[in-house]
């Protein structure tokens, strides 16, 4: 086995070729399980209620929401002013959750280089594995999260519905496209250091773009096919969808599948080619 | 950002016209471990991080970066099972080098093949979080550097062994201490059987308890045929150890060859530019040589006569040696003290004396005089390599100094009674009598 290092060794064309990511991801699949594993100890290290808080919050925010929007702030937006003020809260709580993993996401994507420069100059480490690792964990998180949502669901409703099958089929494309924001601003942040306080405060405003707090139906025409190029858009409203018992249309979650899959390999492709130059500068 | 301290510009002649340079021939043999050809790493020194963006928008009608070259020419081959030091002060490239052995830095220019398993320790317990055991960390600095979990599982008990941690291994790593850390580390890197090793100055941490065992561990590996790279400025270390020794300056190669006789070439090649360094006032460092720009006298020279009068730099233990200064006046100066000091291969001041001291006293003072100044002794130094160095002071008492010159000679001890063990750092004549007690 001889291994070759010159200048020339890879080029980033070979990265952004269709399913390149999965095949050079797989190798190190043992080491991606092992860093997840550590993401998801960390998380919860230290805490005495453990993975209870990912119960915790979001029941606490449920409570504060009701009573927010069922009781002072009445949304009118297409179809939601019927809903009661507990559907309303699930509404808005299953928004914010899938929203949130994008902003922490965000947040923690321009740290996860420069935070961690003994992976890179010190270990010989593949170090696209690191947003991969930390959106495994994320996912946990979310999943744990998210099903507060369903058992108030199954409360409200008393069945379980079926549509809720299709969950798991809108988180992959979103966790695509969180992977290809990952994968791009990590590598981003490592040259461009003041990427981390604009992305901070781009995504809380990102927030009111995303129909987080409002129904996508109630955005006006010329603006709604606009909104539909924020992925995070696809992902609320499919997700909330498939939660009040409509399936996504197919179409539509094939689009939303090849558009986060784009994103995911750009955002690849855009790492593995920043990648031999992070030694030199962090 | 960090910005590469600025050197000197390092992009000149190439590698064939530096002065020592070892001649490089691109071998057919078979058993290599590592080839090396022109390889260079260029770093980009932006004096601010806006100049980076400045370079990517404007770079086509401005260039608003430096070009450092860390590593420039270098050419080298290491046969499969050799141990190699590369030495080399700060800043010469050397742990540049092995970074890019290892995988961790991305050449500029070159290229270097390696054949077989690599394995580098350019940090100890790098990647280690204080909050997981000692176990948790392990296995993970083992899936780094490339061991399944299998393997790892047959390697535990080996390293919770080596490591002598016990309990703690089921511990966080913050309740450990460094050492424990450090022992943890290695334990692990060692525990992966690497067909070539690369080691960058890791084992200078640990107590000296710790650094035997390491550099056993070592020894071991090599007898298993295991490549090995050491970066180290140890000069000692890499001489008893390697095989081989490169010595690398500004980025190039300079010197190869047997360890042995590079390091005594690097060794030499180190004082004699520190005695080339001129200007330097810096008398409290005490390195290289300075003189003002008004000093009244100066050294001009610096030699060792045997009791026969000729020069020498090979002194034999035992015997009487006479040191010279020799000294011309410029300007008049009412006070003129002459001393000299010994110093070891670390540095380390073994004896001195100065006219002062003995009160001796220059007869005359005058502009254009000149004098020598002899000191003598019986040198019963113990054998090695020393270096004198000279200075002029105005008085003994304070660090005013006419002119000084570290390292103007290089002395070496020998023994020419073989086989004698001398105790410590000077075989003084000592009487012995063994009486009946009383």
């Amino acid at each position: 086995m001889i291994v070759v290092r010159s200048a020339h060794t890879s080029t980033w064309r070979q990265h952004v070729l269709p399913l390149a990511p999965i095949g050079q991801l797989w190798q190190h699949r043992q080491l991606i399980w092992q860093m997840a594993v550590r993401e998801v100890k960390a998380r919860y290290h230290g805490s005495m209620l453990g993975p209870l808080w990912s119960w915790v919050m979001p029941l606490l925010a449920l409570v504060i929401y009701t009573f927010v929007f069922g009781s002072v702030l009445k949304p009118r937006g297409a179809g939601w002013g019927e809903l009661t003020s507990w559907h309303l809260a699930l509404m808005l709580l299953s928004g914010l959750l899938i929203f949130n993993s994008f902003s922490e996401m965000v947040g923690r994507a321009s740290h996860l280089i420069l935070g961690q420069p003994q992976f890179v100059k010190k270990v010989v480490f593949p170090l696209e594995i690191l947003p991969l690792a930390m959106l495994l964990g994320m996912l946990l998180h979310l999943m744990i999260s998210l099903s507060v949502v369903l058992l108030l669901g199954w409360w409200l409703q008393g069945t379980i519905t079926w549509s809720w099958l299709w969950l798991p089929l809108i988180l992959l494309p979103h966790a695509l496209f969180l992977l290809g924001v990952g994968w791009f601003l990590a590598a981003t942040a490592v040259f461009f250091r003041d990427l981390v306080p604009t992305m901070t405060a781009l995504c809380q405003l990102l927030i009111f773009l995303t129909p987080v707090f409002y129904p996508l139906a109630s955005v006006p025409e010329p603006y709604r096919a606009w909104m539909l190029l924020n992925p995070l858009a696809w992902s609320v409203e499919l997700g909330r969808a498939a939660l009040m018992g409509t399936a996504p249309p197919l179409l539509g979650l094939l689009c939303f599948l090849g558009l986060s899959w784009i994103v995911m390999q750009l955002g690849y492709g855009w790492f593995m080619f920043l990648r031999p130059r992070m030694a030199d500068v962090v | 950002m960090k910005l590469i301290e600025p050197v000197p510009d390092r992009v000149g002649a190439p590698l064939e016209a530096a002065v020592h340079a070892p001649s490089f021939e691109p071998s057919t043999r078979e058993d290599w471990a590592i080839r090396v050809r022109h390889l260079g790493k260029r770093y980009r020194l932006f004096r601010h991080s806006r100049d980076r963006i400045k370079q990517w928008l404007f770079g086509w009608r401005r260039c608003f970066y430096q070009d450092v070259w860390a590593l420039r020419g270098v050419s080298l081959e290491i046969a499969k099972g050799q141990s190699v030091a590369l030495m080399g002060a700060n800043g010469s490239g050397k742990s540049t080098l092995l970074q890019i052995l290892a995988g961790t830095l991305t050449p500029t220019e070159g290229t270097a093949e390696l054949q077989g398993r690599v394995t580098a320790l350019l940090e100890l317990g790098s990647g280690f979080h204080p909050d997981f055991t000692g176990e948790e960390n392990v296995r993970l600095a083992g899936s780094i550097l490339g061991l399944s979990p299998d393997e790892m599982n047959r390697c535990l008990p080996a390293i919770a062994a080596m490591a002598e941690l016990g309990d703690y291994l089921q511990r966080p790593l913050r309740t450990y201490s460094s050492g424990m850390i450090v022992r943890l580390a290695f334990a692990v890197a060692a525990s992966v059987q690497p067909e070539i090793l690369l080691v960058d100055e890791a084992l200078a941490v640990g107590d000296l308890a710790f650094q035997q065992r390491c550099f056993e561990r070592l020894r071991r590996l090599r007898e298993q045929g295991t490549t090995l790279v050491l970066v180290s400025h140890d000069l000692e270390t890499c001489k008893r150890f390697c095989d081989v020794m490169y010595v690398l300056e500004h980025g190039r190669l300079i010197q190869a060859g047997p360890a042995e006789d590079v390091a005594d070439w690097y060794f030499a090649h180190l004082c004699s530019k520190k005695t080339m360094e001129h200007g330097r006032q810096d008398a409290a460092v005490g390195q290289g040589e300075g003189a003002f720009p008004e000093a009244a006298a100066r050294i001009t020279g610096v030699e060792c006569l045997d009791e026969a009068d000729r020069p020498t730099t090979v002194l034999r233990m035992g015997q009487r040696y006479r040191l010279r200064v020799q000294i011309r006046l410029q300007g008049a100066c009412s006070h003129l003290v002459a001393g000299f000091y010994l110093r070891d291969r670390f540095g380390c001041e073994i004896m001195g004396s100065n006219t002062a001291d003995a009160s001796a006293l220059f007869p005359s003072l005058r502009p254009g005089d000149r004098w020598w100044v002899e000191f003598a002794w019986p040198m019963r130094l113990r054998p090695g390599k020393y270096s004198v160095s000279a200075a002029l002071a105005k008085d003994a008492q304070t660090p005013s100094y006419h002119h000084w010159i570290d390292h103007a000679l290089m002395i070496e001890v020998v023994d020419p009674r073989a086989g004698r063990r001398v105790h410590g750092l000077v075989d003084e004549d000592v009487a012995i009598t063994i009486r009946r007690a009383v």
